[in-house]
């Protein structure tokens, strides 16, 4: 078994080659939960839903979050009505939200919720959320703290932001079942997701750090000199106190890194990194990657 | 003006007919609230929706609830994730619940949250729910206790009623609004509910009874003796302690009513009571029943 963690498009994209190279039930992914949030009632949990969406074949690969060809009847009259959604919920995706929102309200953990939706959606891969426990993250602006969401998709990450901060009424604990997934892996792959708001979530997990130093971890950088491939990630790595490149991406992780791996087109030199395409523009550039990364962990 | 206590699908449909006769603006609507409860997050008040969809002109009047050529795509994606929803919410009703609960959960009052939807739809009438306070009812079927609405639209039509109970720890009063909206009517007219269902339960809020008192007030009856009712409506009767026909609901709106309206056929007998065409099958029948309640109310008041 290979265990990712994951965030919302850097490590999903790479999971759509994984999955053509592996029994799914040989993929663990280890999901942040950092930017979930209540939304009209219902429980948005972006970064599971994409992974989940992926895995059932129903993701929508041109924004790499929703479901493909969905409806959005409920979401616009919500506007006519006066309640902007800061995203765009479709029809099906809501039925998700409203689905998990009732397991969280009967008590449910999140494991448990996401284990039963994966079930109905016919998964055979784990997807795990990082804790059950609530933790959010917020960047800091000069009009006050902001819901990560709020600032990347409702204002497209146009805000100057002074610091990242993670919320939460008790410090995050890893859930049993992300240690027992990182513990039976043969490897560990941080996908080239957000060091900031997708992977550092994961790490700052109590017992995550500690079971990754015990563990053969393989890390991708998300950055090409001093542009991450996708988002938002450089202004929130220097909210975050670090470079906007792979060495500051690298620093967040060598103390239970293996194996670093950077764009070939990446200009920062870190020593000992490897050196592969990073840039999963299609379907067979994600295989590719995913062919090297597997050649890494088994071999020829 | 005219207000109307409106529940269930008798009223609205004479509230139809009533629009063919009045303008919208001189119509107000006091919906029971007895029904309403929280679903998927939302909050559910089908009362209340019907009335805001009637006078938006997008009211499914085949059911008398939900929204004409609403589509489904939520509510028949979830059994393929969860264990589905307990009644069918198309997705723009949907829209307006979640909307409903937005508000409700910013801390206004369910008045004000539905004078808002009502801009938002541009609806002429007044629409108020008769109380801003929890009043849901639940059924005790015996096995244990479902919300009135889902009773009504899911359960079996032979499920036992052995009692409504009050959700609210209080009994809820009538608001401000609906105080201020039959003081300044000529009449208030109970349409044809059923009394257990969609009608006691306005007038068990406080203040209400005392209202209607003063007021000049026409009910019709919604039981035509010889036509034999729902069985979920007769359980429901029985269940507030009375038959499911007109002496039975006459008992239970007692001294308030001033002209009780009986279909032409109905063999149990009222005394006093005012002779109809009260069998409301289509539109037209609706509009002149609507007339000649007008015509009584023009006659008593002037």
């Amino acid at each position: 078994m290979i265990t990712f963690l994951s965030g919302g498009t850097g490590t999903p994209k790479l999971l759509r080659g994984v999955q053509e190279l592996l029994d799914e039930r040989e993929i663990a992914v280890i999901v942040n939960t950092a930017e979930d949030t209540w939304l009209s009632g219902n429980h948005l949990s972006p970064d599971i839903d994409t992974v989940m969406y992926l895995f059932a074949d129903i993701l929508d690969t041109g924004r790499w979050w929703g479901i493909r060809d969905d409806t959005y009847i409920t979401h616009d009259l919500l506007a006519r009505l006066g309640i902007e959604e800061f995203i765009a919920i479709g029809d099906r995706d809501r039925a998700v939200h409203v689905a998990r929102g009732e397991m969280l309200r009967g008590g449910m953990r999140l494991t448990e919720a996401t284990a039963t939706l994966c079930g109905k959606l016919d998964i055979q891969a784990t997807v795990l959320p990082m804790t059950d426990s609530a933790v959010t993250t917020y960047v800091k602006t000069r009009r006050g703290d902001m819901h990560f969401q709020e600032y990347w998709v409702k204002h497209r990450g146009d805000v100057a932001i002074e610091g990242v901060v993670r919320r939460f009424r008790e410090p995050p604990v890893a859930t049993d079942e992300v240690l027992c997934a990182i513990e039976a892996s043969d490897a560990v792959i941080i996908g080239p997701s957000n060091p900031v708001t997708s992977i550092s979530p994961i790490l700052e997990c109590a017992g995550v750090r500690e079971a990754l130093r015990r563990q053969y971890v393989i890390a991708i950088s998300p950055f090409i000199g001093d542009a991450p491939v996708s988002g938002p990630a450089a202004a929130l790595m220097r909210a975050f106190g670090k470079e906007p490149s792979s060495a500051g991406t690298y620093s967040l992780y060598e103390d239970f890194v293996d194996i670093f791996i950077q764009d070939t087109r990446d200009p920062v030199e870190i020593l000992g990194a490897l050196r592969q395409d990073t840039l999963m523009v299609y379907r067979g550039k994600s295989l590719d990657l995913a062919k090297s990364i597997m050649t890494l962990v088994y071999g020829c | 003006m005219i207000t109307f206590l409106s529940g269930g699908t008798g009223a609205p449909a004479l509230i139809r007919g009533a629009r063919q006769i009045l303008y919208d603006s001189d119509i107000a609507v006091v919906a029971n609230t007895a029904e309403d409860f929280w679903v998927s997050g939302s909050h559910c008040a089908p009362d209340i929706d019907t009335a805001i969809f009637l006078f938006a002109g997008i009211l499914d009047t085949g059911r008398w609830w939900g929204i004409k050529g609403d589509t489904y795509a939520t509510h028949n994606y979830l059994p393929k994730v969860a264990g589905g929803e307990p009644f069918v919410i198309g997705d723009r009703a949907r829209a307006v619940q979640i909307a409903r609960a937005a508000l409700l959960k910013k801390g206004w009052t369910l008045t004000e949250a539905v004078q808002a939807q009502c801009r938002a739809l541009s609806v002429g009438a007044t629409i108020l729910p008769v109380s801003d306070t929890e009043a849901g009812l639940l059924v005790d079927t015996g096995t244990g206790r479902l919300p009135l609405f889902e009773y009504w639209t899911c359960a079996d039509a032979g499920t036992e009623v052995r009692e409504l109970i009050h959700t609210a720890p209080v009994r809820p009063a009538v608001t401000d609004e609906v105080q201020a909206v039959i003081e300044a009517s000529d009449a208030v007219v109970i349409g044809p509910g059923n009394p257990a269902r969609s009608i006691l339960p306005i007038l068990e809020c406080v203040g209400m009874r005392d209202l209607l008192r003063d007021r000049f007030v026409v009910a019709v009856s919604p039981f035509q003796g010889d036509s034999a009712p729902d069985p979920k409506d007769t359980a429901l009767m029985y269940a507030v302690g009375e038959q499911p026909t007109s002496p039975g609901v006459f008992r239970l709106y007692g001294d308030i009513v001033d002209v009780f309206v009986q279909d032409f056929h109905d063999p149990d007998e009222v005394p006093g009571s005012l002779r109809l065409e009260a069998h409301l099958l289509h539109s037209r029948q609706a509009e002149s029943l609507a007339w000649d309640i007008m015509a009584v109310i023009r006659h008593a008041v002037s």
